[in-house]
């Protein structure tokens, strides 16, 4: 047996590898490219126009440069989301488009650590894109208000920076369930398509159908008795789309000075079930998609 | 080919129960409203719109009964007082009996005036003043018994109006009245069916305006409590104005004594061993904290308001200043500690900075060490939260609470120039009932007044609890405590509609405050939630207010009370 | 199993639906081979092949590479192969460089001189830094080559390797996998439907229509020694004379490929019997051999159809 077959048949190293080809790719395709540049452009545009707006009207100034990031973050994740979810059925649909999928699949690489390492190049992706913001906002926030210890009116010390940007650490890596949900719901879209075209308008229907039904008026609720106390699910969580700005948003009780005593409030326990039961549907079918398709191309 | 049916068939299954579990809500057994292990729950209703109304024990029973001033739209101009009396153990038991109120009634108050049990009802009119003995069942006739005219100089009247009139200055359980006057405030006895003058205090009106008094929504008749004199001119075109009237024991001497307050120029006469108030006022406190440049803005403010808040028996001076940073809704109380002899500095002690809702704010003894605390509400609302206000239909409530410490002082860091928050609560409130847009403005119009407070002790445990309305028809208890650490959860829920009219008192006297909330009529409710939640999904400031030939005004009108009395 | 068998298909069987595409096939290739998969468009040959290489799931039948199945060792199977299935793939915004390095990876990465060594056995080496999507289709179908040639696999698999190409580069197509199977011992499988190409080409064969295999062997055995089919130079005018005096004499069904050369398979007949009857004919014979029957006129009486797919 050859060093590479036996090299190969480590999991952890195929998925490496499949993951750094994939970012290979993606760095020189212009589409992928351009879209980043893009998001980064209007990142920062669009805070110079919050600024300039909050400016104007007195009621909504920003108290600290992390009340302005965290607001301009949430602004941010809540208008990407399409275009990020656009670019990741790109993921799996230029390999079905160029045929390449066959080139992979003749190589030492099993489906499932094809499926992974799609997955990984999408959270990557993700990151990037949530890097670039945070670093817009921050920087931004930084220019305008000034970052360091928060302060409140009375001009006393509430949170020490280290703090902040700690619960700002947090509040990302818990913006990533939904995130990834979405993500996973490009792969599966993707992975039952035959064309690029294809799996980008119909995954951005289906998206945009989750987007819409989020913002009607629904106002029923499940009532869960857990342990004595009663929590309220509102229909409208099951569509998660929404649910994406939702940990962010949580930071701004930080930004007056309250201090977040846990995470693991109702609402991000809620997401973070339906999203996970999503994220679990979506992944075993995409997964099915690739192993169990013949594919005649 | 079979792998994918049988899952295909499998999803299908799923999102059938998934649908099936959408559409039918958990049955849980269902929660009436107003059900609690603390409290019990009453209900009354009559046809008619609710004015002014008064909780005070009419019947002389010990328990605090209702009195209520109503109209109906099919008799205008008319107005009646109506009366619920609350029997020991069975709560209001809806019964209720009217008397009219005369035409040129202008302002009303009860009380017990005889020191005999069951109450008396003063209403004064432009030519006199009227009185009306409670018994039975309900107040007599009207009977002048003084023909005290130019009581209410200057003044409109459209409806009776509520004036706290009644105290009982020397605490023999008689109440003396005490009746605003173009000259000075006038105190009377009433002996033998008669009002006999005792005195009058040496505080004419002044011509100026009306800048702001202290502001808490209770009213209840703890001697603690303030005479609220509501002018009846308008605010740009004042003739004259009475003083704002108190009656507080200014120097911790066990003697009630009379506070005047007008144009943040506050006297003070002090009650003399011999029952009767000084002559000049003991203490005169003036200050001005706006500079020149900031009072020609117009519209900064300032305005004086005055509690003990180091429990040393003292009252203390708090000077309120807004609009003065173009930034922000930032408001200043700079405090002024007194002294031993009624001396007040001339710089504060300390200043209060804070971010604030409006310009009221609490102050209670939240952990029972007999110093009040201060506490400032606060709504954090800016264009990002609009996203979240449209997902969530909530907006957040943070009350930030500054404790006075042993050394009768706020804390505070030393080198820095305002007081330390001690404690930050917040509560998130629903607001599809009222679908306005919320500013500033809105908010000192006092438009937003939901059932939230920090000042009453619910459990009986002698710290006040915080009970906060959820806009979900649903009232959440955080029980107090001595560290005043509320918890993250309430600790208690209770169904209840929703409500911006309401009076938290004490009605048995069990030491357990309890809960009256006032509503219009069911029809006219819905309707108007119906219109704010469409005028909210529009982001629209609907106008809810009634107008003639509107669509809320076809709908009957009507008043339904709710009770919740402590077991 | 032998130890010299490289690839080996057993009894692969592929349903689509109710179409039997495949049925019961059975192939063997050994060390060294050449081996020609041969058939009609439409025979199933894609259709095996990626059945081979476990790109679909077969309905029946196992598939073996160097002794390892191809759906229970995946991972030790498939590196010793390397495949060109249906046409080549590419990412054509990328230059074909890119594309060898990134398919490099996969395989845990190869050496930039191997890169530049399979581009130079190729023939890309000027172009290997443009864009693909610049390529030409000779060229791509040499990129394809190259790539399936890329990480030194023992076994190549090539469907369709000179689709598209000018007869010239078929020539170079044909030389590289000569010289790949001599000079690197490569073994190469081979799919086609020019028989003419596959017959220059490979050692052994296997041929398959509507789905079967209908034979397997070696070239020679198979299509024959060399001396089945007589070709007769005459005059051109003397053509049509000629062909009728051949059937009459030797009972033959002679063929005019064109002016003045004719056919026939030679069955019994003496060659020297033949130019002494031509001869003595007065026919003005400029030349008389025999050669070995075609591929394909072996395929037409194997099958006894047209190459037309039914």
């Amino acid at each position: 047996m050859s060093t590479e077959s036996q090299r190969s048949h480590n999991f952890f190293r195929t998925v490496f590898r499949l993951v750094h080809a994939d970012l290979v790719k993606l760095s020189h395709y212009r589409v992928i490219v351009f879209g980043y540049i893009a998001m980064f452009v209007i990142a920062v545009a669009g805070a110079m126009l919050l600024h300039y707006i909050e400016q104007t009207f007195q009621m909504a100034k920003s108290n600290s440069g992390y009340d302005f990031a965290i607001k301009w973050i949430t602004e941010c994740v809540q208008y990407s989301a399409p275009f990020l979810y656009v670019m990741i059925c790109i993921l799996f649909a230029m390999e079905v488009a160029n045929s390449t999928l066959k080139n992979i699949l003749t190589r030492p690489v099993t489906r499932i650590e094809l499926i992974i390492s799609k997955y990984i190049t999408a959270l990557i992706m993700v990151l990037a894109a949530l890097a670039i913001f945070w670093a817009v906002s921050l920087f931004m926030g930084w220019l305008y208000h000034g970052l360091g210890p928060l302060v409140d009116d009375t001009e006393n010390e509430c949170f020490s920076m280290a703090h902040m940007f700690r619960q700002m650490g947090v509040g990302t890596l818990l913006m990533l369930i939904p995130l990834m949900t979405i993500a996973a719901m490009a792969l599966m879209v993707s992975s039952y398509s035959s064309t690029m075209g294809g799996a980008i308008i119909i995954g951005f229907i289906i998206f945009m159908f989750f987007e819409i039904l989020a913002v009607v008026p629904l106002q029923n609720e499940i009532a869960i008795t857990w342990q004595d106390e009663t929590y309220k699910l509102p229909i409208k969580a099951f569509f998660f789309t929404a649910q994406r700005s939702k940990p962010i948003m949580l930071l701004d009780d930080l930004a007056t000075c309250m201090r977040i005593y846990t995470w693991w409030t109702w609402e991000i326990v809620s997401m973070t079930i339906i999203c996970g039961a999503f994220f679990l549907v979506f992944f075993v079918a995409s997964l099915l998609g690739v192993k169990k398709r013949d594919f005649t191309i | 080919m079979n792998l994918k049916t049988r899952f295909i068939n499998k999803g299908l299954v799923f999102v059938g129960l998934f649908i099936i579990l959408c559409l039918f809500q958990s049955p849980l057994k269902a929660v009436e409203e107003g059900e609690s292990e603390l409290f019990d729950f009453y209900k009354m209703e009559f046809k008619g719109t609710r004015h002014d109304r008064l909780v005070t024990d009419l019947d002389g029973d010990g328990h605090k009964d209702l009195c209520m001033v109503y109209s109906r739209s099919d008799k205008r101009g008319e107005f009646w007082l109506r009366s619920f009396l609350h029997e020991k153990q069975k709560g209001f038991t809806g019964k209720s009996q009217d008397i009219k109120m005369p035409d040129a009634a202008r302002v009303f108050d009860a009380g017990n005036l005889d020191g005999k049990p069951g109450a008396e009802l003063i209403v004064m009119t432009d030519s006199g003043i009227l009185l009306s003995k409670f018994s039975g069942k309900n107040f007599g006739e009207l009977e002048k018994i003084s023909d005290q005219k130019h009581l209410l100089y200057g003044t409109q009247g459209d409806k009776p109006r509520l004036l706290r009139s009644l105290w009982d200055l020397n605490k023999d359980g008689a109440a003396e009245l005490i009746v605003p006057h173009a000259d000075g405030p006038l105190i009377y006895k009433y002996k033998a069916g008669k009002l006999e003058l005792f005195q009058q205090i040496n505080r004419p009106a002044l011509v100026t305006y009306r800048v702001g008094s202290f502001g808490d929504v209770m009213v209840t008749d703890d001697v603690n409590q303030f005479l609220r004199f509501k002018t009846y001119e308008k605010r740009t075109s004042a003739r004259f104005t009475m003083p704002d009237i108190f009656i507080e024991d200014w120097n911790g001497d066990g003697r009630l004594d009379i506070v005047t307050l007008v144009k943040n120029n506050l006297q003070v006469f002090l009650r003399k061993k011999s029952g009767k108030f000084t002559d000049k006022p003991a203490a005169i406190v003036e200050r001005s904290i706006l500079s020149p440049e900031e009072k020609k803005t117009g519209f900064a403010g300032e305005a004086m308001t005055f509690a003990d808040l180091s429990g040393d028996g003292l009252s203390d001076i708090i000077m309120l200043k807004w609009g003065t940073s173009e930034e922000r809704t930032m408001i200043d109380r700079y405090i002024y500690f007194a002294r031993s002899g009624l001396d007040y500095p001339e710089k504060p002690d300390q200043i209060i900075r804070s971010e604030s809702a409006t310009i009221d704010f609490g102050v209670y003894d939240l952990n029972n060490d007999d110093r009040k605390d201060v506490v400032i509400p606060f709504f954090h609302f800016a264009p990002a939260q609009a996203l979240k206000v449209m997902t969530e239909n909530a907006i957040k409530v943070q009350f930030r609470i500054f404790l006075v410490g042993p050394s009768g002082r706020f804390s505070q860091v030393s080198g820095k120039k305002f007081a330390r928050v001690d404690r930050r609560i917040q509560i998130s409130y629903k607001i599809d009932i009222l679908g306005m847009i919320f500013d500033f403005k809105t908010l000192l119009e006092g438009k937003f007044n939901p059932l939230i407070s920090f000042g009453q002790d619910f459990n009986g445990d002698g710290y006040k609890d915080l009970v906060a309305d959820s806009g979900r028809d649903e009232l959440e208890f955080y029980w107090g405590n001595k560290d005043v650490q509320f918890s993250r959860r309430p600790d208690m829920d209770l169904k209840l509609e929703s409500s911006l009219d309401y009076d938290l008192v004490d009605l048995n006297n069990d030491g357990k405050c309890d809960i009256i909330t006032y509503y219009e009529s069911k029809e006219r409710t819905e309707k108007k939630r119906e219109l704010a939640q469409k005028a909210r999904q529009m982001s629209s400031p609907q106008n809810l207010e009634m107008q003639e030939g509107s669509a809320l005004a076809k709908i009957p009108e009507g008043t339904r009370i709710k009770v919740l009395i402590s077991k | 199993m032998s130890q010299q068998a490289v690839l080996e298909a057993r009894e692969l069987t592929k349903f689509f639906g109710e179409i039997e595409a495949v049925k019961d096939l059975s192939l063997t290739v050994n060390r060294g081979d050449i081996y020609g998969f041969l058939g009609p468009n439409g025979a199933g040959k894609t259709t095996s092949i990626r059945m081979m290489l476990g790109l679909i799931k077969s309905t029946r039948g196992v598939s073996r590479v160097f002794g390892h199945d191809i759906h229970a060792e995946f991972k030790s199977a498939i590196p010793n192969v390397g495949a060109m299935v249906e046409g080549p793939a590419f990412y054509p915004y990328m230059s074909g460089r890119r594309n060898l390095r990134i398919l490099g990876r996969l395989s845990g990465g190869v050496p930039e001189e191997r890169i530049d060594e399979v581009l130079d056995l190729v023939g890309l080496k000027k172009r290997g830094n443009h864009k693909v999507k610049g390529y030409s289709q000779g060229m791509r179908q040499r990129l394809g080559i190259a790539m399936a040639l890329l990480h030194n696999p023992p076994l190549l698999i090539l469907d369709e390797p000179t689709n598209g190409l000018d007869p010239q580069g078929m020539r170079e197509v044909r030389n590289l996998i000569r010289r790949v199977r001599d000079e690197e011992n490569v073994t190469v499988f081979l799919s086609s439907h020019l028989l003419g190409e596959m017959e220059m080409i490979c050692d052994r064969i296997s041929i398959i229509s509507n789905g079967a295999i209908i034979k397997e062997g070696w070239m020679d055995e198979l299509v024959g020694s060399g001396s089945d089919v007589v070709v007769v130079n005459v005059s051109p005018h003397e053509s049509k004379e000629c062909m009728e005096f051949l059937k009459d004499k030797f009972n033959a069904s002679p063929e005019m490929v064109r002016q003045g050369v004719i056919e026939f398979n030679r069955d019994d007949v003496q060659t020297y019997d033949l130019n002494k009857a031509l001869i003595e004919a007065g026919f003005r014979v400029s030349s008389l051999t025999t050669r070995r029957r075609s591929l394909e006129e072996y395929f037409v009486e194997l099958t006894g159809e047209s190459k037309d797919v039914n």
